[in-house]
C-alpha cells in the first residue's frame, strides 16, 4: 500500500512538473552589464555595471524562459573616479535611479544566436529591447549545472531620458548611441 | 648677414623629420584588457590601467615609436577575491608589478596595421603582433588627439604563468588569453 502510494505520488510529480526546467540564480562573479559609448566621436569608453539579484529559468536546450536581472548603477565604473561621479552624478543620475533591470518577455531562436526580448529601465524609464545572443558554454560544477550568455543590443541614451548634451571643440562629449554588451552566468540552485 | 643666418636657421629646421609629433598616452582613455575563459564555461575579463606610454607618430598617425607601462597591482576584473587571486596567484604582482610593451616595428595604414613590440608580463619578455587600426582622430582644444585599438592573443605559459588549478576536472582560467588594447595619444 505505502508502495503504492509512493509509486503513485511519483508518477503525479513526474507529469505535473515540466520534465527540463532548471531554476537558477545568475552569479554575481560572472554576471555584468557593460556600456559601450563614444567620447569626443574619437574613442570609446567602458563602463561596468555589476550585478545586484538575478533568476533564470532554463529550458530543456537552457535557453532562458523566463529571466530577470537588477544591476547597480550607483557602482558603475569606467576605470577612472572623476568619470564615475560624472556618470553617476549627471548621466545615470543614481540618487534617484539607482537601479537598471531586465525582464524578460519572450525568446525565439537557439542557442547558438537567439533574439531575447525584454523590458529595460533605465534612469526610471521602461522600454522594450531585443538582445542578440547566444551560449558561450555549459559545465557541471560541484554537482550543479551553470550557464554563461552573452546579449547585446544598442539603445539611444535620450530614449531613457537621459538627455545631457556637452559639447567641446564642437564634439559631443558623450555619444547618444551606447552598446550594451551583457555577460551572464547562471548557477543551477 | 643676418638673412644669411636665418635662411641657414631655415633650411635645418625643415631637415628635422618634418612630420614626427611627439603624443602622450591618456590615463583615462587607454587601457589594457584580458578575456580568459573561466571553468570552459564563460569569459572573464580584467582591466590593467596604464601607468604612463609616450609614442611618435608620422604624417599617417600611425605611431613609430610606443610604449606603455600598465599596472598590475591595480588590475580589476569586478571581484575582489578573483582580483586577489590573479594579481597574487597569477600575475604574482609585488614581484613583477608592471606589464610593458615597446615597439620594435610597424606595418601597414591607418586602417590595419601590424604592430610588433617586445611585451613584458610577469618578468618574461616576448615579441608579440598586434593588429591595431586608429579609430578617430580629433583636435581638441588645439591639440591632436589619436585614438588607437589593437589586438592579439598570448599563452599565459609562454610568460612563465603556469598556475593551473582544477575544479571537476575543468581549468579555472585557461591558458589562451585574449589581449585588446585601446589607447588615445594626445600630442605634447
Amino acid at each position: 500500500m505505502t508502495r503504492t502510494l509512493l509509486a503513485a505520488t511519483l508518477l503525479a510529480l513526474g507529469l505535473a512538473q515540466p520534465a527540463l526546467a532548471l531554476e537558477g540564480t545568475l552569479d554575481r562573479s560572472h554576471t555584468q552589464a557593460e556600456f559601450v559609448v563614444l567620447h569626443m566621436q574619437l574613442d570609446k569608453v567602458h563602463g561596468q555595471i555589476p550585478l545586484q539579484s538575478g533568476t533564470a529559468t532554463l529550458g530543456p536546450d537552457n535557453l532562458p524562459t523566463a529571466l530577470t536581472a537588477v544591476f547597480d548603477v550607483a557602482a558603475v565604473t569606467s576605470q577612472n573616479d572623476r568619470r564615475d561621479q560624472d556618470l553617476r552624478d549627471n548621466y545615470f543620475e543614481v540618487a534617484q535611479f539607482p537601479t537598471i533591470t531586465f525582464v524578460e518577455r519572450s525568446i525565439k531562436g537557439t542557442p547558438d544566436a537567439f533574439s531575447l526580448t525584454g523590458d529595460l529601465t533605465i534612469h526610471g524609464v521602461t522600454k522594450s529591447v531585443v538582445l542578440a545572443g547566444k551560449i558561450d558554454g555549459v559545465a557541471t560544477i560541484n554537482g550543479k549545472k551553470h550557464v554563461a550568455f552573452t546579449g547585446t543590443t544598442t539603445i539611444d541614451r535620450r530614449d531613457y531620458g537621459m538627455t545631457l548634451v556637452k559639447f567641446i571643440d564642437n564634439q559631443l562629449f558623450v555619444g547618444y548611441p551606447v552598446t550594451i554588451n551583457f555577460e551572464a552566468g547562471v548557477a543551477e540552485r | 648677414m643676418l638673412r644669411a643666418f636665418v635662411a641657414a636657421v631655415a633650411v635645418l629646421l625643415a631637415a628635422a623629420p618634418a612630420s614626427a609629433t611627439d603624443f602622450t598616452l591618456d590615463k583615462a582613455h587607454t587601457q589594457a584588457e584580458f578575456a580568459v575563459t573561466h571553468l570552459g564555461l564563460g569569459r572573464v575579463r580584467g582591466q590593467l590601467p596604464l601607468i604612463s606610454g609616450t609614442l611618435t607618430t608620422g604624417a599617417n598617425g600611425l605611431p613609430t615609436a610606443a610604449q606603455a607601462t600598465f599596472d598590475v597591482t591595480t588590475l580589476e576584473t569586478y571581484d575582489d577575491n578573483r582580483n586577489r587571486s590573479l594579481r597574487e596567484k597569477y600575475f604574482e604582482a609585488t614581484t613583477y608589478p608592471t606589464v610593458t610593451f615597446v615597439e620594435r616595428k610597424i606595418a601597414g595604414t591607418p586602417a590595419n596595421f601590424a604592430l610588433t613590440g617586445d611585451l613584458t608580463i610577469h618578468g618574461i619578455t616576448k615579441s608579440v603582433t598586434l593588429n591595431g587600426k586608429i579609430d578617430g582622430v580629433q583636435t581638441i582644444r588645439g591639440k591632436q588627439n589619436i585614438a588607437y585599438s589593437a589586438t592579439t592573443s598570448i599563452d599565459r605559459r609562454d610568460f612563465g604563468i603556469t598556475f593551473g588549478p582544477m575544479l571537476d576536472n575543468q581549468l579555472i582560467a585557461g591558458y589562451d588569453v585574449a589581449i585588446d588594447l585601446e589607447a588615445t595619444a594626445i600630442e605634447k
